[in-house]
């Protein structure tokens, strides 16, 4: 079923993105309960509680802190505002990763700054291309330059192949989540991500190279 | 399947993404291709580094500052969205001057607009002395169809006003009047006024009720200079003429 987009909100009636689950021991659904009701510190709670997935899931897909922040912020902002839509006995997080990825699309829209860099930009600067064996992966990168390899290459994947792999590699969701968070096919999400992986592991190859090179 | 095709696979089957079929199909290709087994290392190393940017911490400042800011947006929202009367004592506690600025502009045009468009009524003419006088004008006022004694006359001196406006007495008719048969002329003459038609007749103040001149307006302009006052006579008699 294809979903409805409406101001940034998608109006979830896809079995993909998970139902039934809440059981009586939810948190979120009893802090949903509240605020529905009008209860801004059960809404704080839900902040608290879900935080981090907004957060690092759009510093992932903006690549940067102020406008992951930015974000984070309209997310929320835009879950008070349609929290009655949400209906009862569906999976929060997956709802929540819904608007997280429609409101960094929509920001990055508006200011443009999507990265033009592509992985074709490495063969025009003459970098080398030859591949490093995943023992020198291991062993040459230090965590700190590890993490930044990776974010540069995601700001380097096309959008869509981005918000893929953000939420299945890096946030761990099934492709079944993925495709009803991204409202596409299953099929669409691994060709996607299997086209991000590829693209990413031939960067950090490239990187290790031009290190050793210096 | 070429190496190529198979490689595309391989990134699926790396993390187990593929279903059964496929995932024999690349296991069967990886035991005879040793490229394609250390494109799988490979692979494998580079999606671990993808993966270990799930641990990364942030900083709880950003938290903080992005929860302090929506809560704020969503405290605005909700004040917007209640009345007055229910919002808490603490948010109308901050606007305690605003609400007596606001009281005392109110209590001041209470008080001064009255004051400003009042008049005092003029003393209404006593019916039976009109009667007496016999002068065209008092005859139409004692041929009013509604007799309006001079008491209530000077209570209502507006309302008699209109009466006097709305019945005009041909003149061949005031001398029966006189003559004292003032109600069958008031039948007779009791004709409704259309909306928007020209009343001729106005009554006249008596000859012997003089108005009072309106004392003229004062109106002061303080300036900053204690010296300098600006003084502004305006003749109320004038501007009503």
């Amino acid at each position: 079923m294809a979903p409805t987009s409406n101001g940034g909100i998608l109006m979830v009636d896809d079995a993909r993105l998970g139902s039934g689950a809440h059981t009586g021991d939810d948190p979120t659904a009893r802090w949903l309960q509240a605020a529905k009701a009008g209860d801004a510190s059960a809404f704080e709670q839900i902040m608290i509680l879900h935080q981090r997935q907004v957060l690092s899931t759009s510093l992932r897909l903006l690549g940067d802190v102020k406008d992951a922040q930015d974000a984070a912020q309209e997310v929320f902002l835009r879950l008070y505002k349609y929290l009655n839509r949400f209906q009862d006995g569906r999976q929060f997080p997956p709802w929540l990763y819904r608007i997280t990825v429609n409101v960094c699309r929509d920001l990055q829209r508006r200011r443009q700054k999507t990265t033009m860099l592509s992985f074709e930009d490495l063969r025009e600067t003459g970098e080398a291309i030859e591949p490093a064996s995943a023992t020198d992966l291991e062993a040459e990168f230090s965590l700190a330059e590890k993490r930044s390899f990776v974010k540069e290459a995601l700001r380097r994947l096309p959008a869509k192949e981005r918000a893929a792999v953000v939420l299945r590699d890096i946030e761990g969701l099934s492709t079944r989540e993925v495709a009803g968070i991204l409202g596409s096919s299953e099929i669409t999400v691994r060709s996607q991500v299997s086209s991000a992986r590829l693209k990413m592991k031939l960067f950090l190859e490239r990187r290790l190279k031009a290190k050793k090179r210096l | 399947m070429n190496c190529d095709s198979i490689q595309k696979l391989i990134a699926l089957y790396s993390e187990g993404d593929l279903g059964a079929a496929q995932a024999t199909t690349v296991e069967t290709h990886l035991l005879s291709c040793a490229a394609c087994q250390s494109f799988l290392n490979e692979l494998e190393a580079s999606q671990a580094m993808v993966k270990a940017l799930a641990a990364e911490t942030l900083d709880p400042a950003s938290f903080d500052r992005v929860r302090q800011r929506v809560m704020e947006e969503v405290s605005r929202a909700q004040v917007a969205h209640t009345p007055w009367w229910r919002l808490p004592h603490s948010v109308l506690a901050g606007w305690s001057p605003a609400w007596a600025v606001g009281l005392a502009l109110v209590l001041g045009l209470g008080f001064l607009l009255p004051w400003r468009f009042w008049r005092e009524p003029a003393a209404p003419e006593p019916r039976e002395h009109a009667v007496a006088s016999g002068s065209p004008t008092h005859q139409q006022v004692a041929a009013s169809p509604t007799p309006v004694s001079s008491a209530e006359a000077v209570q209502k001196p507006e309302l008699r006003q209109l009466a006097l406006r709305r019945k005009v007495l041909p003149r061949h008719r005031l001398a029966l009047a006189a003559q004292g048969e003032p109600e069958s002329i008031a039948a007779e003459t009791e004709q409704p006024v259309e909306q928007g038609a020209v009343l001729g007749v106005e009554t006249t103040p008596p000859a012997d009720i003089v108005a009072e001149p309106l004392p003229p307006l004062l109106i002061k302009l303080m300036t900053d200079d204690p010296n300098i006052v600006i003084v502004w006579l305006v003749d109320l008699e004038t501007q009503e003429k």
